[in-house]
């Protein structure tokens, strides 16, 4: 009988702080003049001209006692901050603090304090309640400085619009969805082949479902703009679909249309995998092969006009 | 007011450009039109011809002392962010340092050949081509990752602006070690806040904190573990609001407590 050995460590885990976000779900925002400040947490940009017109504001409509009962905290061992995150630049900087008590009552204007910052693809700005003492339940040696022991935070995200992402898309009913042959009503996207010759250019073949059931999510996720532009993993689960309808194929099909999908595809795959479909397709045929679709997809998303290119 | 840049497109179609050439031929040139001048900041162009001279300055004297690459990186990173001079505008801008890079007859990504390709003769004109640098140094792929750019933003997170003695102006910077830069300060969100950077750098190299083994349960816990540990706090501390002291004070504080967080 084999030994068996078990290795039993003990861990002391640090206590993370009680978090109370829910006291800051109603700060709101806004990116220009003209939008109306809202609680959604992102905001699109189109590049610099959005950036040169801008002037972000932000409300802080915090539940005061709401805050005060859930931290058992005095006013003023509470502090809010703004926290602006330029992920392009990679600085994260503190902009401005104010003691619970002392916040602005009309919307603040962010935009003098932005010079320290780019015009960044990717910038985050926080709102975070921090408090002067340890709030009850936080293991004090788990935070060098009790002032930064985070209570709750609400983050508003701007991000350029990806361009190049967007696709032709319609939103069906949950029960369209559970007619097709394998899904459920639940199924998030689907890809309707209209058609099997693939031969055929792309817009003649297929159409990506999404489910009217969460197509609040999806607009959340595009701001101001509508569509799934900014959803990533959709957009590669369309092209995984798309792969693995192509490398089905048999190897003596592929066609020199230029306006085909079998076309489309083995061009911009060449430009962006570094392979011919026939390598593709020898890779995608082994066994485990299938695993290879969704790395493939992701990099045919991240590329430059990853939908445009398909033609869709 | 302007500043110049080179779309991503352009920059790849010049790097094919480079790939393909025979050794003896001339490396195609940015057209001026290809340079794009964009508004927001403004940039004079001398300051990159002075930056290139001395960061080939540099290169040259590390290959004749035969220092190690991560010395060239701490002593051409202050360099880049001093002598450029450049505002958050340009430098969070990806085509500038695309231009950088492709200005003055590639100048530049010679020297990130260089650096990356393997080739050590940085004077040797042809042989240098042999072994042209990953895309990615040149700034095509993330900006971070590009060899100018990653320059610039570790010196930046280690520039203390006060210090009137040019010394430690950069303070931290002279800490060597490639892994350590990429990995647990520009990859990692706690190194975008500078006073978190800094306290990092400065209390591994003061400590001399080794660099540690994840994977090995006998290796001492080094620096990979405490960086994992920091990110780890980072979901309930905000770094960005300590200042200096505080910052070095937690960093110490969570290293000495150590065992508490790790098994080893």
């Amino acid at each position: 009988m084999p030994t068996v050995n078990w290795r039993v460590t003990e861990r002391c885990i640090t206590t993370p702080a009680p978090s109370f976000h829910q006291s800051l779900a109603n700060v709101k925002f806004r990116f220009h003049h003209d939008e109306s400040l809202v609680v959604d947490d992102i905001r699109h940009i189109d590049g610099p001209q959005d950036w040169e017109t801008c002037f972000p504001e932000i409300l802080f409509d915090i539940d005061v006692d709401q805050l005060l009962s859930d931290t058992s905290l005095a006013p003023g061992d509470i502090t809010i901050s703004v926290i602006v995150r330029d992920r392009d630049l990679g600085r994260f900087e503190r902009v401005h603090e104010w003691p619970l008590s002392a916040l602005p009552a009309d919307a603040w204007p962010l935009r003098p304090l932005l010079k320290r910052f780019s015009w960044s693809r990717r910038l985050d700005v926080a709102v975070v309640a921090t408090s002067r003492t340890s709030p009850p339940g936080v293991v004090s040696s788990a935070t060098a400085t009790p002032k930064s022991t985070l209570l709750g935070a609400k983050t508003f995200r701007v991000r350029t619009h990806a361009t190049g992402l967007d696709f032709p898309f319609k939103f069906v009913e949950p029960e369209l969805m559970a007619e097709q042959p394998g899904l459920c009503r639940n199924t998030v996207c689907y890809v309707h082949w209209r058609g099997d010759d693939l031969h055929r250019p792309p817009v003649e073949l297929l159409e990506v479902w999404l489910n009217k059931e969460f197509e609040d999510k999806f607009r959340a996720l595009s701001g101001r703009r509508v569509g799934p532009a900014e959803d990533r993993s959709i957009a590669a689960q369309v092209w995984a679909d798309v792969l693995a309808r192509v490398l089905s194929l048999e190897s003596d099909e592929d066609s020199d249309e230029p306006e085909s999908l079998v076309f489309l595809v083995a061009e911009l795959a060449q430009r962006q995998l570094d392979l011919t479909l026939k390598e593709l397709r020898s890779l995608y045929n082994c066994p485990g092969g299938s695993s290879r679709l969704l790395p493939w997809a992701w990099r045919l998303v991240r590329a430059d006009k990853a939908f445009a290119n398909l033609k869709l | 007011m302007s500043y110049p840049g080179i779309s991503l497109n352009v920059a790849k179609t010049l790097d094919d450009a480079r790939r393909s050439l025979a050794s003896d031929a001339e490396f195609p040139q940015a057209s001026p039109s290809s340079t794009v001048w964009k508004s927001g900041a403004d940039f004079d162009e001398a300051r990159a011809t002075e930056c290139l001279q001395q960061c080939c300055d540099i290169a040259e004297h590390t290959k004749t002392s035969g220092a190690s690459h991560a010395e060239f990186d701490s002593q051409c990173a202050p360099i880049v962010h001093r002598t450029l001079g450049l505002s958050a505008r340009v430098a969070g801008d990806a085509d500038f340092w695309r231009w950088f890079t492709f200005t003055q007859g590639h100048w530049g990504a010679e020297i990130v050949d260089w650096r990356y390709g393997g080739q050590r003769d940085i004077s040797d004109a042809s042989s240098a081509r042999s072994q042209i640098a990953r895309p990615v140094y040149y700034g095509l792929g993330l900006m971070k990752k590009g060899m100018f750019a990653k320059l610039w933003l570790c010196a930046d997170r280690m520039h203390v602006p006060d210090r009137a003695d040019d010394l430690n102006h950069y303070d931290g910077i002279d800490y060597t070690d490639a892994d350590f830069w990429d990995s647990h300060i520009i990859d990692v969100d706690y190194g975008a806040v500078p006073a978190m950077a800094r306290a990092f750098v400065t209390v591994v190299r003061d400590l001399s904190i080794p660099r540690g083994d994840r994977s090995s349960p006998g290796a001492p816990v080094g620096y990979r573990d405490l960086a994992k540990e920091l990110r780890r706090r980072q979901a309930t501390v905000v770094f960005e609001l300590f200042d200096q002291a505080e910052a070095v004070r937690f960093v110490h504080d969570v290293w000495n407590e150590r065992d508490s967080w790790c098994s080893r």
